[in-house]
């Protein structure tokens, strides 16, 4: 029962239009997991009974019929993300080094006249943040955080930030383990201000330039590719936090900026999804002697030189339009 | 009386806010969790970590995604006394192949539960680790009785419930 509510609630609550190519075409995207929509699947490995598969249509497999829909109201979902500082401190404990001219200039600001740009590059500025941080670059750290701070107070959302928090980055300017720490919490506490506060759209806005900075800044890290590289990897999988944020997003997508930038999003799914590589693995799950549960196989789309250089090209793209 | 109408609005918004705001923490009440021997592993609270106010007997469901090379603790927690254990589930899609009518075979992504506390004694969290990166689905069963701790719900139907999630960095990440 259980694995059907998200489904149920995105084709059977709120069936689609199809009168409206764009929004039906947002709507399977986004729910790409769950609902029809088909994935030209290649490169399928695996020893899995049955013939040979070349071109594969995966579906979820909900038989509507079967669905006990009553109550389904009742739920409650909610989409969360990993933030950019997890993922930065994921990149640098797999060999990332730092490089300062990735981060988005501080002069750019003067261009974001825009309610749209600004909530944006709260989103791309927050990732510098976090990126700095991670990375050790602390004198830059106070301005970027200012710039945050001003573009927040544009935005009306300067309650988001906690008052003390400017003096805690000061005390700590020379201790990156603290400013990541700082801008670890500065990021959970403005996520949540903007919950509470309705601000679905700005945080949609923010959370997305948050992911497209994050995503230009590793896929920048790497200079060559090179198979089974770790950041390589991450890049890949980001596939999958880019799925739950358009699926996050498209609540929101009654307002123009947030449908705008769902379009950008669900472009550059469709370049991870037509690059990458499926390969198939049976699913098991077993304990080890810590008691702990151990998740192998199940299928996974891999990377190659083609999906790096094209997520690459894409995520450079639309940081481009977002910043410049 | 319009204004009347508004200001009652208002208020009842104020109200929820604040509802949600009381609960913005409830999943820090999972740190009380860890016994001796958990505190010196090393575990770091993760950002996708959820809390807030939820209607007594409903479905919360929460998604949030795990990083391959981390090792997760997903922990449920509520703020009713009398509830000392929340029921909940932990699942991920999995892809299998499935033949249909007419010998044909198709992938299809089916929602698998890995995990159900109510075959456990009730276990207030688990810990798992995965070899790719992937979404994981939380299923809790809002308590249907009890009260609120909070005084500001304790008359409602609401409580506060959290999803805690924590991570740390498994032996083979890194060089």
């Amino acid at each position: 029962m259980v694995l059907v509510y998200n489904y149920i609630k995105n084709c059977i609550f709120e069936p689609l239009d199809l009168t409206d190519t764009l929004m039906n075409r947002k709507k399977i995207l986004s729910h790409a997991f769950i609902g029809a929509s088909t994935i030209l699947l290649l490169s399928c490995g695996g020893d899995n009974e049955g013939s040979e598969l070349t071109n594969i249509d995966i579906t979820d497999s909900v038989d509507t019929e079967a669905i006990d829909t009553s109550g389904m109201s009742d739920m409650v979902l909610e989409y969360s993300v990993p933030t950019p500082n997890e993922l930065f401190e994921i990149v640098k404990a797999q060999g990332g080094e730092k490089q300062m001219d990735l981060v988005n200039a501080l002069e750019n600001a003067e261009n974001y006249v825009d309610q749209k740009s600004k909530a944006i590059n709260f989103g791309v500025y927050s990732a510098d943040v976090a990126y700095l941080s991670c990375f050790g670059i602390g004198t830059d750290f106070l301005k970027y955080f200012k710039k945050i701070e001003e573009l927040g107070d544009d935005l009306g959302i300067s309650g988001a930030f906690n008052e003390d928090v400017m003096d805690r980055i000061e005390n700590n300017e020379g201790d990156s383990d603290s400013l990541f720490a700082i801008s670890n919490d500065t990021y959970y506490e403005s996520y949540s201000y903007l919950e509470e506060n309705e601000k679905g759209v700005e945080l949609s806005l923010i959370m997305a330039g948050g992911y497209v900075e994050s995503l230009y800044i590793i896929a920048n890290l790497v200079t060559e590719y090179k198979d089974n590289d770790p950041i390589v990897n991450k890049i890949g999988d980001q596939r999958v936090v880019l799925e739950s944020l358009i699926d996050f997003i498209s609540a929101y997508m009654d307002d123009t900026s947030v449908e705008e930038v769902a379009g950008d999003l669900m472009d550059l799914l469709a370049v991870f999804e037509e690059n990458m590589e499926f390969e198939e693995s049976d699913a098991n799950v077993s304990n080890n002697e810590s008691g702990t549960l151990v998740l192998t196989g199940g299928g996974s789309y891999t990377m190659n030189e083609a999906a790096y250089n094209a997520i690459k090209t894409k995520a450079t793209e639309l940081r481009d339009k977002y910043t410049k | 009386m319009r204004r009347i109408v508004l200001a009652g609005i208002g208020i009842c918004s104020l109200i929820v806010i604040q509802a949600f705001a009381q609960c913005q923490k409830t999943h820090l009440l999972a740190q009380g969790q860890f016994g001796k021997e958990d505190k010196g592993q090393f575990w770091n609270l993760n950002n996708q970590s959820k809390s807030g106010a939820f209607e007594k007997g409903k479905t919360y469901e929460m998604t949030f995604i795990a990083y391959e090379g981390y090792e997760y603790r997903v922990a449920t927690t509520t703020d009713v006394e009398s509830a000392a254990n929340v029921n909940f589930e932990l699942a991920h899609d999995v892809i299998v192949r499935v033949k249909d009518g007419n010998g044909r075979t198709d992938m299809k992504r089916q929602r698998e539960t890995i995990f159900d506390n109510t075959a456990e004694g009730m276990e207030q969290y688990v810990v798992f680790s995965t070899d790719k990166t992937q979404k994981f689905y939380v299923t809790v069963s809002v308590p249907a009785t009890g009260s609120s701790s909070d005084r500001k719900l304790t008359n409602t139907d609401r409580v506060c419930m959290g999803v805690a999630i924590f991570h740390r960095k498994t032996e083979r990440l890194g060089f």
